[in-house]
């Protein structure tokens, strides 16, 4: 692949080992100022390597690296810094009790007589960069106030503040709204007129069609191919990154709906959700769809016991749930897939076998010991079932990637008897291949007759998944569609708050 | 923009938070139970005593502040105290000079910095174990260096005395003045400067300031070099005031400084809190044992009201957080 | 081993890999050390004398393992061990029953652990920060209570051979720490409250989603840990033959030295009762080498300090060694 004329980052046969692994086999990739880069590939495919290479983080193990037609080292997360080279991590990279002008000025902050703080300046600028972001929040909160959006909406303020020359993107868009996705989009125009760089590291497909001028594929830690945008499509893509073709990304084999398995009646808590009701049944799934503080994700925590309820009800088959009794919940069958999978999900330290059986206990064991071997058998069962790669059942979850943490997490539901059970963003992060593979795996869930509730911030799966489609706006209801009746517009003026849609069951 | 607002209001919003208004406020409290129950609280004289019983406390308790924000801990301090006296005092014996005792004892602080520094940002060792280590290590050393013997200070200098028990006008004890002075230069450098902002960007999170090009390593290092150093000038104080080297000097006092920045709302965990919360948090502190002393209350009784306090304050200050 | 996974390694991957290994390489390495020093190491009687003293330390580690598991501390079992000196004494005194004695020793430990565990989980107050004022409330209590050591009155036999007995040539304490550790470990490898336990302090919110009820959970095991502590306390009592008020001192430092020594980690969700074992004989043997030598008691406190911090060192290095491999 000749280096493209007037790149500004060139990026040659850099290879990368770690113990065991292969994660970069000389790849090239070319980098024009004022262009949109697109690079795209499964999990493992070797992005974030190159990322964390790019910013100093690794140290390439061969390779050169060129910036403007000269060859540079970049061993330190500084030296990339100097060379004006600014990433947006996935991993939020904020220091929660500091403000958001402090964060956004944390490498160099302006100085009066080049001692102390000028603190006036600091937040004058702050503001300015906000404004140019659109992001409506005064630049002395502070960071662990803010949503989740809104951080990532920081960062890339952050990233804004000093000459960058190559602004690395990783997954900018998994948090945020589709309203926020256009603002970003239209922000990451007028960095392209002001010739910047950026590389731009999604799962997205559409977006790369949407926004990317170039995109390049890697696959196990290989180039596979580097094009022009408009000369490709995203089948191209997909066969590029996966090696095969994928059919269809959203199986659809279940059809019959049971009984009302969830109701939610008037559920109401202090701080977000408004009567908010809604049914389930089984064999039928939900999605949820909302915009940021739109209270999903207080609603599954609601739902779940994690948060006060001030009134309303939440029932099982007809059994009404005490407040705040997480371990209730669980016995009378409700599982809730935590949408922070590593913080509140997933025990770390312990093995794929310990997490998978972890709410189950009482059912693998007798007289309160744990019998090892039904323990080892129950999970090896889900271990071939979702085809989880780990060398063994003792594997401590902490090294396994993405896509297979979040199998685990699934079979820990499943081998609780549940009637329902509460996905939260359950693909968000993961590559194509494994997405796919969830996907049928919610599918066959539904097919089997348990209640499915999925919170999605993802339209092509909220469309692709959904039996019945509920959308929140402000911790209220403001929007239900069947299948059949949903259409993107009339979702997203719901979730905006623009219009409330209500249709009858079918 | 709001400029001229702002800068109104910013000016005292910088000076206090609202958590510290709150400590404020317990303080005063406490402040006014104890002059009304007992008449020899508000006096001239026992309010100088105060200033001069928290100033040691309090001098520590920067140091301790710093290195808790960058995120580590150091719970060596109080061994620290006693083995810096041994220079100090022998020193001067043996020269006449306070300034050559000073300087030994500042020396023996720096270097015990540096150790702590090192195990913990070179060797990766947990500051928390290091500093236990330190804490049996120094103390160990103390007793075997004296033999369990005070090792008195006999040099007669008068400025050696005075620094530790002198007052200015009668009523400002030295130390108290070298406690404001301490405590207001880092206030400032803690709040406006980077070298401030980055320690408790270290503390917030290590890998994100790593990230940005912080050197974490050196910020918590100097956060180690300045503890110790600043509990060595406490170490000095009390020499004065004890009038020797002593064996058991300090000990405890790591827990009290602790318990005393925890309850001025110091996080444990690191990137939260300031030194004018420390600062009330050690003031609360002594004001209550100093209080309880003044109404005859034992010791012991003392003890148990301290720590039945801490409980309580952290508890409210808990159940502040959750409600924001 | 139980806090090690699998590998496609044979023995001797295994044995390197498991955790404890170069602790008792330590201990083995110190041992030698001191009985080259001196033929008395290795005496039958020596050694029983160093299991005995231990038997308090090892008690109480086995509590403070599983609340460190749990993710929390205490760092006032010093206290409480002094208080329940103080007490039972005072209780076999006015009422000449050892039975009654104990119940009450055993019962102040109880209620500081649910105090302990309430301030925490109710009050949500950090445990370092709870414990440390139950130190000093500990502390100033016993010597409100009673200003001077109290002395035994009666002195009972049965009372005396709590702490200085012998079942044949078993010293008593020997077997109520042997009985306590045999039972507790298999708690915590082989029961649902053991794995309930490490997954507590693994990934609080994890459990409690998991069905986990965390915070009683917690409570229980402060509870724990203070009835160790207090167990402890009165096998202390009993060799001291009086409740002395100043006892303990420094005793939570050093239970808690010796049990992050073994391997358990500050941050909760790992740590095993085999490393606690080893590493506070490491500290002991330590001790008891130093008496015998004749050395100054006071290096023991010198390298006690050392050793912690080495021993931290190297198994820091183990641990990113083992990340490496597993990798693979």
């Amino acid at each position: 692949m000749a280096p493209a004329k007037d790149a500004v980052l060139d990026v040659r046969k850099i290879s990368k080992a770690f113990p065991g692994v292969k994660a970069l086999d000389a790849v090239d990739l070319s980098l024009r100022g004022g262009e949109v880069h697109a690079l795209i590939g499964e999990n493992g495919a070797g992005k974030s390597t190159l990322i964390k290479i790019l910013a100093g983080v690794y140290f390439k193990d061969e390779g050169d690296i060129l910036f403007n037609g000269s060859p540079v080292e970049i061993s330190t997360p500084s030296d990339s810094l100097k060379l004006g080279i600014k990433v947006v991590f996935q991993e939020l990279s904020l220091i929660p009790h500091m403000t958001v002008g402090e964060n956004v000025f944390l490498e160099s902050f302006p100085l009066k007589n080049n001692r102390t703080i000028d603190w006036d300046v600091l937040y004058e600028k702050t503001q300015d960069l906000l404004d140019t972001i659109g992001l409506d929040i005064t630049p002395k909160t502070k960071v662990y106030k803010l949503t989740v959006s809104q951080q990532q909406m920081v960062e890339i303020a952050r990233a804004l503040s000093h000459e960058a020359k190559v602004i690395i993107m990783d997954e900018p868009t998994s948090a945020l709204t589709p309203n926020e996705v256009d603002h970003l989009f239209n922000v990451i125009r007028k960095l392209k007129e002001r010739g910047i760089g950026i590389l731009y590291v999604t799962h997205k497909l559409e977006e790369v069609m949407a926004l990317c001028d170039r995109v390049t594929v890697f696959r196990d830690g290989k180039l596979i191919s580097s094009r022009e945008v408009s000369e490709t499509s995203t089948d191209n893509l997909v066969t590029d990154m996966v090696g095969r073709s994928i059919q269809t990304l959203f199986p659809r084999s279940h059809a019959g709906k049971g009984d009302v398995v969830l109701d939610v009646r008037s559920l109401s808590t202090e701080k977000k959700l408004r009567e908010v009701s809604f049914q389930v049944r089984g064999g039928e799934v939900v999605g949820i769809f909302g915009l940021m503080g739109a209270g999903r994700t207080e609603l599954a925590k609601a739902m779940f016991g994690l948060d006060a309820v001030q009134s309303g009800s939440i029932s099982i088959e007809g059994q009404e749930l005490r407040q705040g009794s997480t371990s209730q919940s669980t016995r009378m069958g409700l599982g809730y897939l935590t949408e922070d999978r590593k913080g509140e999900g997933l025990v770390l330290q312990m093995s794929v076998a310990q997490n998978i059986t972890l709410p189950s206990l009482e059912d693998i064991s007798s007289a309160g010991f744990i019998k090892r071997k039904e323990e080892t058998t129950r999970s090896q069962e889900f271990v071939d079932a979702f085809s989880i790669k780990t060398p063994s059942l003792r594997q401590k979850v902490m090294y396994l990637s993405g896509g297979n943490q979040q199998k685990v997490l699934l079979a820990r539901w499943l081998m609780k008897k549940l009637k329902v059970i509460i996905l939260d963003e359950p693909t968000r992060g993961i590559d194509v291949g494994a997405k796919a593979e969830i996907h049928r795996l919610i599918d066959e869930l539904a097919s089997k007759g348990l209640a499915i509730v999925v919170m999605t911030s993802e339209m092509p799966e909220l469309l692709g998944v959904s039996d019945h489609i509920i959308v929140m706006c402000d911790g209220r209801i403001t929007g239900e569609f069947s299948r059949e009746s949903a259409e993107m517009e009339k979702i997203l003026e719901a979730a905006i708050g623009q219009k409330e849609y209500r249709y009858a069951e079918q | 923009m709001q400029n001229s607002r702002m800068k109104g209001t910013s000016i005292l919003k910088r000076m206090f938070s609202i958590s510290e208004i709150g400590l404020l406020i317990s303080f005063l409290v406490i402040f006014i139970f104890f002059s009304v129950t007992s008449k020899y609280f508000f006096t001239v004289r026992n309010l100088s005593n105060i200033l001069g019983q928290v100033s040691l406390p309090l001098i520590s308790a920067v140091g301790l502040s710093i290195v808790l924000f960058s995120g580590e801990v150091d719970i060596s301090i109080g061994s620290l105290q006693a083995f810096v006296s041994l220079p100090l005092v022998t020193i001067m014996n043996a020269t006449g000079s306070f300034a050559l005792g000073a300087v030994g004892a500042f020396a023996a602080g720096a270097v015990i910095g540096v150790i702590n520094g090192f195990l913990v940002t070179r060797l990766k060792i947990n500051s928390l174990i290091t500093t236990l280590g330190m804490y049996y290590a120094l103390r160990g050393a103390v007793y075997l260096i004296t033999g369990k013997v005070a090792i008195a200070e006999h040099s007669g200098k008068d400025l050696f005395f005075l620094i530790g028990n002198g007052k200015l006008f009668h009523f400002l004890p030295y130390p108290s003045i070298l406690m404001f002075v301490i405590l207001l230069v880092f206030m400032f450098i803690m709040k406006n400067t980077s070298y401030g902002r980055r320690t408790y960007a270290v503390g917030g999170s290590a890998e994100v300031a790593r990230a940005i090009g912080i050197n974490v390593e050196r910020m918590k290092f100097s956060a180690f070099v300045i503890c110790s150093l600043l509990a060595t000038v406490s170490a000095i104080l009390l020499a004065s005031r004890l009038g020797s080297a002593n064996h058991l000097a300090g000990q405890g006092f790591e827990f009290q400084v602790v318990a005393a920045v925890v309850l001025g709302g110091v996080s444990l965990s690191g990137g939260v809190g300031t030194l004018l919360g420390a600062f009330i948090g050690v003031l609360i502190l002594g004001i209550i044992q100093n209080g309880l002393g003044m109404l005859n209350v034992s010791t012991m009784f003392q003890l148990v009201i301290t720590g039945v306090i801490i409980i309580l304050s952290v508890a409210i200050d808990e159940l502040k957080k959750r409600h924001e | 081993m139980f806090s090690s996974e699998s590998s496609k390694g044979g023995l001797l991957t295994k044995l390197v890999l498991f955790n404890e290994i170069i602790l008792v390489a330590v201990l083995v390495v110190i041992s030698a050390a001191i009985s080259i020093g001196t033929s008395q190491f290795y005496s039958t009687s020596n050694i029983l004398n160093i299991l005995r003293d231990s038997s308090m330390a090892i008690i109480a580690g086995i509590g403070m393992t599983m609340l460190l598991i749990t993710g929390e501390v205490d760092l006032s079992i010093g206290s409480l061990v002094a208080f329940v000196g103080v007490v039972t004494m005072d209780i076999i005194n006015k009422t000449n029953s050892v039975f009654l004695g104990v119940l009450a020793g055993l019962g102040l430990g109880a209620v500081t652990g649910l105090v302990n565990g309430l301030v925490r989980t109710k009050f949500k107050v950090n445990s370092l920060i709870g414990t440390i004022a139950m130190m000093m409330i500990l502390r100033g209590s016993v010597y409100l209570y009673k200003l001077e050591a109290v002395q035994n009155y009666h002195q009972l036999e049965t009372f005396y051979s709590v702490g200085n007995g012998y079942l044949g040539f078993m010293p008593i304490p020997v077997i109520i720490m042997v009985v306590l550790y045999v039972v507790f470990l298999v708690i915590l490898y082989r029961t649902v409250p053991g794995r309930r336990l490490y997954a507590t302090g693994g990934n609080e919110i994890a459990a409690k989603i998991s069905g986990i009820k965390v915070d009683n959970l917690k409570i229980l095991t402060f509870v724990a840990n203070s009835v160790f502590a207090a167990i402890s306390g009165i096998i202390l009592v009993s060799r001291m033959n009086s409740g002395q008020p100043n006892a303990g001192v420094g005793f939570e430092l050093m239970v808690i030295s010796g049990v992050i020594l073994g391997g358990t980690s500050l941050g909760g969700g790992e740590g095993t009762l085999v490393g606690t074992l080893v590493g506070l004989l490491i500290l002991r043997v330590i001790n008891n080498g130093i008496i015998i030598l004749r050395w100054n008691q006071d290096l023991q406190i010198v390298i006690s300090g050392l050793i912690i911090i080495l021993a931290v060192y190297i198994d820091n290095k183990r641990k990113v060694a083992r990340s490496k491999i597993i990798t693979t």
